[in-house]
């Protein structure tokens, strides 16, 4: 029974300030939650019930960082997309924990079942005509593409990855914690070799704030936001401090009190 | 005071449940932020066409072989199910992305092959972009789980959506998914008690063999292993062989074929008048 003598003790936990032992505390509530939302992932109904998903859990302040600069590089290379990747980028530098979601299958061992979702009426053809193939293999080893993701793909692969992502969501907002899907923090993920295996992924970013980092976003994000703010008072402040005030008496011995009417 | 039956009272809360599924589908996150999605929930004698679909198709997909005898047990019995079906059109792209998934360079050249080429195959029309493919499945997924959520068993099946397509449900979209939902029970859609007297021990262990022949190949060196296919095996050998489909075969998948399409044809236009009532 001694070992119920253990189990106590107390935790304070405060998302404020960042990083703290109080916010560390609530970023690893939120990791136990990002766990279970990849278990519900695994549980997804897919085709025929086959395993096809491999899943990659990211968290910390550098290896986020790494993604959100991932993106922004992205950002630069399609006007389509460059606006929301710079958002979806101070999203990610805000979260506690990213989930990635990646179909291992989609474009080296399809469903095979001439179901026409990729193509049309030519059934598989439409994937295998476009793929290296040899007797029905699919050779994946070249890996050259003039386009970010090489496909093309298995669509009913591809459908069942929206189930599986989808199912991590689920559990997440279940357990109230904010979360979005995106494509960015996925193609950002693919490209820092997060879910290795797989030709198309998708990441979740995920996080347990009083203000949900991917709601309520004002324009030029990438220019205007908590963590700018916070720099720029950080910047700020200091100099405003010498230069307003301080820098005209000894605190120890003086105190500049209202001058008497007389 | 009222005083309902249970079973009875489940005919009202399948229905319910289906619409908060429906609701659960329109919630689901997306990716692309663009993708709309249409569902309709199909009750009573609106499944026959569907049912009756699965009936025709039968003899050459046994999948569907499964479902016919499922959904047409739960009718037949005056159990209470109900199918939300969830559709969207996936075969044009508006996002510029120019990711590359679909196997074009760019949207726009996957635009222009869309155009000339939709067409559909076994149970789906293609050709699809890929994000809006996946923000279709999640829409499904949420349908699903909200099901699961209240406690009824559900099933998202490609084949009730081929069906319902095939007889004219909506009609606008290139992908359906028909998600039985009810009768009340556990695993309902798995565990398929009523289908236990409709197919042999043999034809259970036939299937076996053809779908999974590894598990009963002899011992491989001479490269013609004969299959395991009874106890005394090795008294009367058989070979797994490679054989194309006979012009026998080939004509009765045309035959069934033709039965299919009559079904379609019969049902088409009294559910496309429903449509045009609305526009």
């Amino acid at each position: 029974m001694e070992r119920f003598d253990q189990l106590r003790g107390e935790e304070y936990i405060n998302e404020w300030p960042k990083s703290s032992a109080q916010d560390l505390r609530r970023k690893e509530a939120t990791l136990t939650a990002a766990k279970l939302a990849i278990n519900a992932a695994l549980t997804a109904p897919v085709a025929g019930g086959v395993a096809q998903a491999e899943t990659h859990l990211v968290y910390g302040q550098e290896e986020l960082g790494k993604v959100a600069k991932k993106m922004e590089e992205l950002a630069y290379t399609n006007d389509r997309w460059k606006q929301r990747f710079l958002n979806e980028a101070v999203m990610v530098r805000e979260s506690d924990v990213l989930l990635f979601f990646g179909n291992y299958r989609a474009h080296e061992t399809p469903l095979d079942a001439n179901c026409g979702l990729c193509g049309g009426a030519a059934g598989c053809s439409f994937f295998y005509e476009r793929s290296e193939t040899k007797g029905g293999l699919v050779d994946i080893t070249d890996r050259r593409s003039n386009t970010p993701i090489k496909g093309p793909l298995c669509a009913c692969r591809v459908n069942d990855l929206g189930y599986i992502w989808a199912s991590a969501m689920w559990m997440l907002q279940t357990l109230l914690v904010d979360a979005r899907p995106f494509m960015s923090v996925g193609l950002a993920g693919q490209k820092l070799d997060y879910c290795p295996d797989s030709a198309i992924v998708v990441g979740i970013a995920a996080s347990t704030l009083s203000k949900s980092p991917y709601q309520d976003i004002n324009i030029d994000y990438h220019l205007v936001n908590m963590e700018k703010m916070i720099d720029n008072t950080r910047k700020n402040w200091v100099v405003s401090r010498q230069t307003a005030s301080g820098i005209n008496f000894d605190y120890r011995t003086q105190y500049p009190r209202k001058q008497k009417e007389d | 005071m009222a005083r309902y039956e249970g079973k009875e009272a489940i005919r009202d809360s399948v229905l319910q449940v289906a619409k908060l599924c429906a609701a659960a589908a329109y919630k689901a996150p997306q990716l692309t932020a663009k993708l709309e999605i249409k569902t309709e929930i199909i009750t009573g004698e609106d499944q026959e066409p569907i049912i009756e679909f699965f009936k025709e198709v039968s003899p050459i997909s046994p999948v569907m072989g499964f479902d016919y005898e499922t959904l047409k047990h739960f009718r037949e019995n005056g159990d209470p199910l109900v199918i939300l079906l969830i559709g969207a059109d996936l075969t044009s792209c508006e996002l510029s992305w120019n990711c590359g998934a679909c196997g074009f360079e760019t949207c726009a050249e996957f635009n222009k092959f869309a155009r000339a080429n939709k067409g559909r195959g076994s149970l789906w029309s293609g050709p699809s972009c890929s994000w809006k493919t996946m923000d279709f499945g999640a829409a499904c997924d949420y349908a699903c789980a909200a099901a699961a959520q209240y406690r009824f068993d559900c099933r998202a099946m490609a084949t009730v959506g081929a069906a319902a397509s095939g007889v004219g449900y909506l009609p606008d979209c290139s992908a359906h998914i028909g998600i039985p939902i009810g009768p009340a029970g556990d695993f309902v859609y798995y565990s398929r008690q009523q289908n236990m007297k409709k197919f042999s021990v043999e034809s259970h262990r036939e299937n076996l063999l053809r779908s999974a022949p590894t598990n009963w190949l002899s011992f491989p060196g001479g490269t013609k292993p004969s299959l395991k296919h009874q106890d005394n095996w090795w008294a009367e050998p058989v070979y797994p062989t490679f054989e194309k489909a006979s012009p026998e075969e080939m004509q009765f998948v045309e035959e069934t074929m033709a039965k299919v399409n009559s079904v379609s044809e019969k049902y088409a236009p009294k559910i496309a008048e429903w449509y045009s009532d609305k526009k």
